[in-house]
């Protein structure tokens, strides 16, 4: 039996390095010798600072490399790098590295910064701190999930799932440990950089509301008789979005099921 | 004085901000209070008024004595000449040359060992904000407290007489907070990122009515019904003021905009004195170029000022904190600022603000956003956004707390939590 999933903060702690990038070629010194929580810096928490940039570009390296230094097409290139699909911040690393160096190559002169909006590369580090609160059906992570702070939606939506961080707090893995596959899969397609952290919060939680929906649904149903026509049971229905479609796919079921077999 | 009929709220307590940052992020902090419940802290600055160390204080202190974290606030004793000391010190930590005596260097020891014995000091955590009483870290009792120093001005230029000056005490401290990456400093000790914040409860930045905004305007000449461009920031050359006016000049030609240039004024400050000379000079006959200065404890004017704005103008390349931006974002004022310091974090071109290089440039993008309100007022939404989510007291107050917990690791010799290095389980 899975234990119950607990609703953790993710409190950010930027630490300074006094390490800065003024142009393309600092740039790439510096994510050569770059460490994870640089990196961590650069991408997750660029997301939770500046969530409806998030939406235009992943990082704060492709932001900084479009919209100041105006370096266009690199900036293109290094917006396509995709954080989900990452397997880390090593494979992160060598993404940019070999990007940046690729573009680079035979370029005979590069922009600089304006004075002041140079990158800086800050170390992203911080604490987790436990909210008390904790669910052990879905139902109960959907209640939890609508009150939670960004924090908590930051650490459960978007950073437990980077492969370093402890599996517990992926909600993912906990609806799979719970035998709840189909709504897991729901789940991790969601994109998280995509979204600003209310937006994806209503995406997560839509997730949830729809599988309580079928489930809500599928209990009335099961209360007709499988002969029943499926127009007079929509009626009562007709409020739910996807009504109709689900209610046919139940009915569906229910008369596969009572079929004799061969 | 106008000020003293509305409701003073500067002791608002944590649900007071329940509206403005919801009921779960209250909750968060009450957790965060529990985990750090009965650790003591002493901030220490040099005054209560005035500066960006005395702003927003008060607010903290109120919220972390009611997260259960006893918290005093301690003010430097000092004299002329030690003000004239530190204010020397301050100039050229900001980049002008900083000539130190030793008589001046005297003083200052003096009246730092004067202090460490008139002060408590004993807090579990010390917090001594600016280079004013820099020098108590000789107080420091090791393995019993963590010492840390805020600082509140843009050390990415310093003067190198000021700077030497202070680094022997700062290599001291278990820590250090800025409020930009372009702040870091050159020491290696550890430094935090904590951007400062503001108190949206306070008097500078709570609702007013409409017939109080309309007092202070006609108590200061100032025309409801045309555009008001408002800098709010002290007579110092490092806060281009000259630039503003230049750039209203500019302005001019396409808008019959007023310009306000308001700021306070200490007594005794020579700077401030041949700036505003100067900036009299500048302004000439023009009626429409209202210098106003007031009294450190004038927030409900400057909160007045700020909310009859159309734009707010901070066009300094060199900024610490920069709060009076914060100020202008949270009562969703369209910004045209420079990129200095603090105005980084806030500031985001062309979506919670516009930044600017030149004169010119200020000249062009104020009469663009003049003849574009919508787009202006679409930036002002954005802005609040940002500084409701990024800049407020509630934000600031999480983060020491977040300090705090990897300094007590620290000391306890435990790895603190750290998430985004690789070393989570899995």
């Amino acid at each position: 039996m899975v234990r119950p999933f607990r609703f953790v903060a993710s409190l950010p702690l930027i630490r300074l390095t006094g390490r800065s990038a003024s142009n393309v070629v600092e740039l790439l010194g510096h994510l050569r010798g770059a460490t994870d929580a640089m990196l961590s810096y650069q991408t997750y928490e660029y997301h939770r600072e500046y969530p409806w940039l998030g939406a235009r570009y992943p990082s704060r390296i492709a932001y900084w490399v479009s919209e100041v230094l105006r370096e266009r097409a690199l900036g293109e290139r290094l917006a396509m790098i995709d954080l989900r699909t990452t397997a880390g911040f090593a494979d992160l690393r060598e993404q940019f590295v070999s990007m940046i160096d690729a573009y680079l190559n035979g370029k005979p002169t590069v922009r600089d910064a304006p004075p002041g909006l140079e990158l800086s590369f800050c170390e992203a580090a911080g604490s987790l701190v436990p909210t008390g609160r904790t669910a052990s059906t879905p139902d109960e992570f959907l209640s939890g999930l609508e009150v939670s702070t960004a924090d908590e939606v930051f650490h459960h939506l978007i950073e437990a799932r980077w492969p370093v961080h402890t599996v517990e707090h992926d909600p993912i893995w906990w609806l799979e440990q719970g035998g709840h596959a189909a709504m897991a899969e729901r789940l991790r397609l969601l994109q998280p950089f995509v979204f600003t952290l209310e937006e994806l919060r209503v995406r997560a939680i839509g997730v949830f509301e729809r599988d309580a929906l079928v489930a809500r649904i599928a209990r009335r149903v099961s209360a007709y008789p499988v002969q029943t026509p499926v127009k007079g049971v929509l009626e009562r229905f007709a409020f739910f979005h996807e009504a109709r479609e689900v209610v046919h796919d139940l009915f569906r079921t229910r008369r596969q099921d009572d079929r004799p077999a061969r | 004085m106008i000020s003293s009929v509305l409701e003073d709220k500067t002791t608002a307590r944590l649900d007071d901000y329940a509206p403005l940052i919801g009921r779960a992020r209250v909750d968060q902090l009450r957790l965060m209070g529990e985990a750090l419940r009965g650790r003591t802290i002493d901030m220490v600055s040099a005054g209560r008024f005035g500066g960006t160390d005395a702003e927003g204080l008060d607010g903290m202190i109120t919220l972390l004595n009611e997260l259960g974290i006893p918290t005093v606030w301690e003010v430097l004793e000092g004299d002329p000449d030690f003000v004239a000391v530190t204010d020397a010190i301050s100039q050229g930590l900001q980049g002008a040359p900083c000539p130190l005596t030793t008589a001046m260097r005297d003083r200052w020891e003096a009246v730092t060992a004067r202090n460490i014995k008139a002060l408590a000091l004993e807090a579990d955590c010390v917090i001594i904000h600016d280079h004013q009483p820099i020098g108590l870290i000789a107080a420091r009792k090791p393995g019993r407290q963590n010492w840390l120093w805020r600082s509140h001005v843009d050390l990415s230029a310093p003067d190198p007489a000021a700077w030497e000056f202070i680094v022997p005490y700062l290599r001291q401290y278990d820590g250090a907070i800025v409020s930009a990456p372009s702040c870091a400093l050159p020491v290696s000790i550890p430094q935090f990122l904590i951007p400062p914040s503001i108190n949206p409860l306070s008097d500078k930045n709570r609702e007013l009515s409409r017939g109080f905004i309309r007092q202070v305007l006609h108590r200061f000449g100032i025309e409801e019904g045309r555009p008001i461009l408002t800098q709010i920031s002290r007579f110092d050359q490092l806060k281009d003021p000259f630039g503003v006016v230049a750039a209203y000049r500019l302005i001019k030609k396409r808008h019959n905009c007023q310009l306000v240039l308001a700021g306070d004024r200490s007594a005794d400050d020579p700077e401030a004195d041949r700036v505003l000379d100067q900036l009299r000079e500048d302004a000439g006959n023009d009626p429409d170029v209202h210098i106003v200065e007031l009294p450190p404890s004038a927030d409900l004017e400057i909160n007045a000022l700020q909310r009859a704005s159309t734009i707010i103008l901070q066009t300094s390349p060199s900024e610490g904190s920069a709060l009076t931006v914060t100020d202008a974002l949270f009562k969703k004022k369209p910004v045209v600022a420079g990129s200095g310091g603090g105005i980084a974090l806030q500031v985001i071109h062309g979506v919670t603000g516009i930044v600017v290089h030149s004169v010119e440039g200020a000249a062009y993008q104020v009469t663009w956003l003049l003849d574009h309100p919508d787009l202006a007022r679409n930036l002002g939404r954005q802005g609040y956004r940002h500084a409701c989510e990024h800049f407020l007291l509630t934000r600031h107050v999480q983060d020491y707390l977040v300090a705090l917990i990897e300094l007590r690791a620290r000391t306890a010799g435990r790895k603190p939590i750290i998430l985004k290095d690789g070393t989570g389980r899995r």
